[in-house]
């Protein structure tokens, strides 16, 4: 053994790791040295018969095993209840719902929360949709799609969507025919609706025609000649609109529809840099727009009274800045 | 003669059986059998509150009892297991509105950890040790009432207090190591 400068570790015990898991267990160890007396006098101090006063609470548990199997709430529980009682607090009781009643619960509520939202955003399938609306008042269902041969089609326009210019049509149900749709689409439905009965005849092979959320009314470039409904061409400009004057409220088809609706079409979102031609000695460069000053170059058609463009270059208007705003 | 641990022996599944069918004299046996090493592990755990949480335990283990399964080391786990979680309970209780009430405390019930060495030389009693047990770590006091005055075997005191079969003997050991020097070096004998 080498002789090491520091002394032997201090916490070196007498009683081996075996004596300790004898007495542990209960048994008697086979060592018997005087190290190991003291351990087994703890242990057995601490397995001693039981005092007086740890068998004081016998009746009371008894009662409480006794109220318990009547159904009563037994004495250890009224007394707890008292002390919550008098801590400000309600007595904690036990639940009388099991937790999966709960957990069901909760997810009904859920789910019903859901397909209230859904059923008020307008977004569920048609029946579905017409059962909320006689349940809870939703919105009524919408046609998700007319066939050109279906008799709604004569109407060229879905409930409550074309506004209350073809709101006759609509309850009309015979067939197209029986209204000379087929040989006249355009003349059957006056205004808006007559681009539509276009479409929907023009295009018979197609199964779904448009969809009743559609806006059907993209302004032609140029009249069809010889259609009666649309006969007088509009006077304005020919800038080819992603979405027509609205003239009733419509339902949103999608979240990015909404949005777009209630932030895109704020004039000044964002600056628009738009060209400008150099003035004088100023060179051509890019110039946020004032208010007040008219810098757009909107390529005006015939009858526009929109302002004299300053540059030959038309600029394509951007849905941000529509022209009939300015 | 070590009358704790395994009292009911083999008789223990009529004596449940009976207890679980309503019998009072089976669940007097029960008690009998269970709370002296109860409140004493509770007198060491949360010496404050001993007798509420042993007794708030066997509110829960009357509310259980119809649907436990098992032998008698299961029972004796089941019924410490309850019991340490009400101390955890109360603990976390206590934390958040500290309030001692010491006027309302006998001075018999406070483990008087500074004195233990007075303690032993007067008497080695049960409750004695018990104070000794107090002034160890946490987990060695709680380790050596779970071995020996519970009755648990190493596993299942692992279990409770979610350490290591290894954990727990070191911890055990070290413990009666430290109980058995102190005994010693005051010259005691029971």
């Amino acid at each position: 053994m080498p002789n090491l400068p520091w002394p032997a570790r201090r916490d070196v015990s007498a009683i081996s790791d075996a004596s300790l898991a004898a007495l542990l267990s209960g048994l008697t160890p086979e060592d018997q040295s005087a190290g190991v007396q003291p351990a087994a006098d703890v242990i057995a101090a601490l397995r001693a018969a039981p005092a007086a006063d740890e068998l004081d609470g016998e009746a009371l548990a008894l009662a409480e095993f006794r109220s318990r199997r009547a159904g009563a709430p037994g004495p250890a529980q009224r007394a707890r209840r008292a002390r919550a009682a008098r801590r400000g607090r309600p007595a904690r009781r036990p639940s009388r719902m099991p937790a999966r009643a709960a957990a069901a619960a909760a997810f009904a509520a859920i789910g019903a929360g859901g397909l209230a939202t859904a059923a008020y955003a307008g977004v569920l399938p048609a029946p579905i949709q017409r059962f909320a609306h006689a349940a809870i008042l939703a919105p009524a269902a919408r046609a998700t799609s007319i066939r050109a041969d279906h008799p709604a089609a004569a109407g060229c326009q879905a409930p409550g969507r074309s506004g209350s210019a073809s709101a006759a049509p609509a309850r009309d149900t015979r067939p197209a025919s029986a209204l000379g749709m087929s040989a006249s689409p355009a003349g059957a439905a006056p205004g808006r609706s007559a681009g539509l009965c276009r479409r929907a005849t023009a295009r018979p092979a197609r199964r779904h025609v448009h969809r009743a959320g559609c806006w059907p009314a993209v302004p032609s470039p140029a009249p069809r000649p010889g259609a009666s409904g649309s006969a007088a061409p509009r006077p304005g400009p020919t800038v080819r609109m992603h979405r027509p004057a609205a003239d009733g409220p419509r339902p949103f088809r999608s979240c990015a529809a909404f949005w777009w609706r209630s932030h895109g079409q704020r004039r000044h979102w964002f600056p628009v840099m738009r060209p400008v031609p150099g003035r004088g000695s100023r060179p051509a460069g890019w110039q946020v727009p004032r208010p007040g000053k008219t810098s757009g170059h909107i390529t005006s058609g015939p009858g526009s009274g929109a302002g004299a463009p300053s540059s030959s270059k038309p600029v394509q208007s951007h849905p941000n800045n529509p022209p009939s705003r300015q | 003669m070590p009358i704790l641990g395994a009292v009911t022996g083999e008789g223990f599944a009529a004596v449940l059986a009976a207890a679980q069918a309503g019998s009072e004299p089976a669940f007097s046996q029960l008690w009998r059998d269970g709370n002296p090493a109860l409140l004493r592990y509770l007198r060491v755990l949360a010496p404050e509150a001993a007798e509420d949480i042993a007794a708030e335990t066997w509110v829960q283990v009357v509310r259980g009892l119809p649907g436990f399964r098992g032998d008698e080391r299961a029972w004796r786990a089941w019924l410490f297991t309850i019991s340490r979680r009400r101390v955890l309970d109360e603990r976390r209780r206590r934390s958040r509105r500290p309030v001692i009430p010491l006027d309302d405390l006998p001075e018999t019930r406070l483990p008087d950890v500074s004195d233990t060495a007075d303690l032993a030389v007067e008497h080695l009693s049960t409750r004695a040790v018990l104070a000794l047990l107090a002034g160890l770590p946490p987990l060695q006091a709680e380790v050596i009432l779970l071995r020996v005055v519970a009755g648990l075997d190493t596993e299942s005191v692992a279990r409770m207090v979610d350490r290591s079969p290894g954990a727990v003997r070191v911890a055990a050991h070290r413990g009666l190591r430290r109980l058995a020097q102190i005994v010693a070096q005051d010259g005691v004998t029971i």
